[in-house]
């Protein structure tokens, strides 16, 4: 708990951690609507993001509603 | 690695970038600053090193991978200490605690400490310091109670 008494999660049953950039894809797939090309496309230059990140977030994404089938 | 450090709005986004190159002489033409969504139309070479706008008071976000790493041989916090003191800025970023309004806070002579930021704002918003910080004079500290310590 936070010294304002915000409480946050660490661990728990469905509970995944992602990386800063691990989530950022994330964040892209969710915000493409599941469009992976569109995604790949927004993130295409972006530094900080290798392709373990888009491993490690294609596998979290696969539950989101908006996950289209696509690898 | 990865960086992701968020620097003070007061500061243009081009001294930031001056900064980089004085201290670890990064090309400038390296570091991109600018909207994000607007990156791909980017003429230049493909940047080791982002600087986009966000919002707020730390409305500069810099972000950056392991290519950045391997040209500055700098830690997350070295490289937000360097710049902050050649750029006169402060920034924050992530202390490495799970607790997700907690942050470093580096000061424009490069000290750091632990703040809380607000958790009900959707900007990076100071509400005080966890700890004493040097060069902050003017920050509240508000020592956490044992059971919120993460460090």
């Amino acid at each position: 708990m936070e010294s304002t008494g915000t409480v946050f999660p660490v661990s728990g049953p469905g509970f995944v951690s992602l990386s800063r950039p691990e989530y950022k894809v994330l964040k892209q797939l969710i915000g493409s609507g599941g469009d992976l090309e569109a995604a790949r496309a927004a993130l295409r230059r972006g530094p900080s993001v290798s392709d373990a990140d888009w491993r490690s977030a294609l596998e979290v994404f696969k539950h989101h509603r908006s996950y289209r089938g696509e690898s | 690695m990865t960086y992701g450090i968020y620097f003070d709005s007061r500061v243009p986004a081009e001294a930031l970038r001056q900064a980089l190159h004085a201290v670890y002489n990064v090309p400038p033409e390296l570091v991109y600053t600018g909207p994000h969504d607007a990156l791909n139309e980017h003429p230049g070479p493909d940047p080791i090193a982002l600087i986009t706008p966000t919002g707020g008071q730390f409305g500069h976000e810099f972000s950056a991978g392991d290519r950045l790493r391997e040209l500055t041989n700098a830690t997350e916090l070295e490289l937000a200490q360097a710049i902050c003191r050649v750029a006169r800025a402060r920034a924050l970023l992530d202390d490495g605690s799970p607790a997700p309004d907690y942050w470093f806070l580096v000061t424009t002579n490069g000290n750091y400490g632990r703040v809380q930021t607000d958790p009900d704002s959707d900007e990076l918003t100071i509400l005080y310091a966890l700890e004493p910080i040097t060069g902050e004079p003017d920050l509240p500290v508000v020592p956490p109670p044992d059971w919120s310590r993460t460090w």
